[in-house]
């Protein structure tokens, strides 16, 4: 409450002439001096200052050809600079407030600016100046606009029978977009094809049955109510997957976006446990030796479908995601169970291997606790420059499981041996045979480590990755044999199936 | 200068005011003013007015932004650009 709001604060409790000035006093004690000169508009000849009456909230000065009445507001907003900043700050919303309302009033109407400025007679600027929040538009302008589209000047404060309810798909888009969901993202990854195909085909005022469809799929995934999504006011995410545990945030990135694509990835992470057929069948390991040891010897060589195999045969669930942005992977403990999701757009086998070992290491980490989550908004690499000791560690681990603790001392030997970097990828596929560590996970590191020294490795490197099958499409089958889609409601299963494809 | 008299209150509207445009909603007993945005209707200060105050209002919205403008005609730009 602001103390403008209060009664004391408004009331005039005495006024009297001090000179050139009146004295007024208000019932919470504060006074304010006001020059006649201020008083009395400069038209007005005839007035007789000293014969001034006031009442609770007005100062009247009898006058020619009417008595002058000053309100209380405008006494205060000479003498207060707080009310006075606090107007000035209202005064540029309500105009704001008026465009916005005409824009949307246009908008429902499916009309065009120029349309718009075609039927009201005005010129397209004007239109667009009015729709920016210009502050001196006659009352004549804004009825000629809003006749122009079969409203009226009570329309701008909308319907005051109902709680705000504006079905408007427009206004919903650009809620969506400054909250970090863009259209595109809307289009492929929200809203299957269909509905998105029929809510574009609709012109004008759209059929509440697929604005419901529309509004359902982002309830489902953002948890707000109907009454959020049609109320014209800014959504909020509350994400506790996206608040808890950012290791960093990414130099010039949008945290919206974040915060929107990391709430998406941990729905769909609570869609696939939900949707998850697959029983715990082994212990989690204490450390990393032992983590390695039962990999190869239950499962074979380290390769993507094994460490797969063997974290989903742990408990933890593995989606994997294919979107561009800064949204990089998370482990998420959701009551108790696990997910992982992985998003690479690599079709590396190495650095998908990598990621996924370096997430079990946060599942691992946080087995105790419940309700954990970690985000990876960076690009993860052996070499980063990682905020946090579990980030190091977690890369470590990772580290550790594919070249069995020797990683620098392999990556020392093959540039030793190579003698120039003309000669190394000759010598990793050698030494590669030798110890018997993938090539590809040899290479990568040593890119990872070049890189780092400012010497760009990567084209050879590249040439020696796994790529086939596509790593993503290797997750996303391990995944589709451990759930059951009819586990989930068909808004669940759409949007799961979607993110997939 | 009274615009509407309702039962249990009155509306203002004053000459060389403040602003944004608005109007003064002034109740009998012993509360606060509130002072409304003219179009919108929008709370500037003061009590949140019942929905059939706000009503009578909107009914009269027309009548209200016309004097605004007489009494405040230093606050719109008169001139309007036609196509």
């Amino acid at each position: 409450m602001n103390r403008w709001d209060n009664l004391k604060y408004q009331r005039i409790a005495k006024v009297r002439l001090k000179g050139n000035e009146y004295h007024i006093e208000f019932e919470n004690g504060d006074a304010v001096d006001m020059p006649v000169d201020f008083a009395i508009p400069a038209h007005v000849r005839k007035f007789a200052m000293e014969d001034f009456t006031f009442n609770s909230f007005e100062l009247i000065i009898p006058a020619e050809p009417f008595d002058i009445e000053i309100p209380w507001d405008k006494i205060r907003i000479n003498s207060d600079v707080e009310f006075s900043r606090y107007m000035a700050q209202k005064a540029e919303e309500q105009a704001k407030g008026v465009g916005e309302r005409i824009k949307l009033l246009r908008e429902k109407k499916g009309l065009k600016s120029l349309e718009l400025a075609d039927r009201s007679g005005l010129t397209p600027q004007t239109i667009s100046r009015i729709e920016n929040g210009r502050t001196d538009v006659p009352y004549q302008t804004l009825q000629k606009i809003l006749v122009s589209m079969g409203y009226d000047l009570s329309d701008l404060a909308g319907n005051l029978d109902e709680e705000t309810d504006d079905r408007n798909m427009p206004s919903l888009l650009r809620r969506l977009a400054k909250s970090g969901i863009d259209a595109q993202f809307l289009r492929t990854k929200i809203w299957p094809a269909t509905l998105h195909n029929a809510l574009s085909q609709q012109r004008g005022v759209l059929p509440d049955m697929l604005l419901n469809e529309a509004a359902s799929y982002l309830s489902n995934i953002f948890g707000w109510t109907s009454k959020e999504i049609w109320s014209g006011d800014d959504l909020i995410i509350r994400s506790k997957p996206a608040e808890m545990a950012f290791f960093k945030r990414p130099a010039n990135s949008n945290l919206n976006q974040i915060k929107a694509y990391s709430h998406y990835a941990f729905r769909l992470g609570q869609l696939v446990l939900n949707a998850s057929i697959t029983e715990k069948k082994f212990e989690y390991p204490t450390n990393v030796t032992e983590f390695r040891k039962f990999l190869i010897n239950h499962y074979g060589e380290i390769n993507l479908d094994n460490v797969l195999e063997y974290a989903w045969d742990l408990g933890i669930c593995v989606l994997p995601l294919s979107d561009s942005g800064i949204f990089h992977g998370a482990a998420w403990n959701i009551n108790g169970k696990h997910v992982i999701v992985l998003k690479q757009n690599t079709q590396s086998h190495a650095r998908w291997i990598f990621d996924l070992l370096h997430e079990l290491y946060h599942v691992f980490a946080h087995l105790s606790e419940k309700n954990t989550s970690v985000v990876e908004t960076e690009e993860l690499s052996p070499f980063a420059s990682q905020d946090t000791i579990e980030e190091r560690e977690a890369n470590s681990f990772a580290n550790q499981v594919v070249f069995d603790g020797q990683a620098e001392a392999l990556a020392q030997q093959c540039v030793a041996e190579a003698g120039n970097i003309e000669n190394l990828k000759k010598t990793i596929s050698k030494v590669s045979k030798q110890t018997n560590i993938r090539e590809d996970f040899l290479s990568n590191y040593i890119a990872f480590r070049l890189n780092y020294q400012g010497e760009n490795w990567w084209p050879t490197a590249q040439k020696l990755q796994v790529t086939e099958p596509n790593p993503f499409e290797v997750v996303k089958a391990r995944l589709e044999n451990r759930i059951n889609l009819l586990k989930l409601n068909p808004i669940e299963s759409n949007l799961l199936t979607t993110a997939l494809n | 200068m009274r615009a509407i008299k309702g039962t249990n209150f009155n509306v203002y509207v004053y000459p060389e005011d403040h602003a944004p445009p608005h109007c003064h909603i002034r109740y009998k007993g012993q509360q606060a003013e509130s002072l409304v945005g003219l179009p919108l209707l929008n709370l500037l200060a003061g009590p949140v007015p019942e929905k059939s105050i706000l009503k009578t209002l909107q009914a009269n919205t027309k009548r209200l932004m016309k004097l605004w403008e007489q009494l405040n005609p230093t606050s719109i730009n008169q001139t309007e650009e036609q196509s």
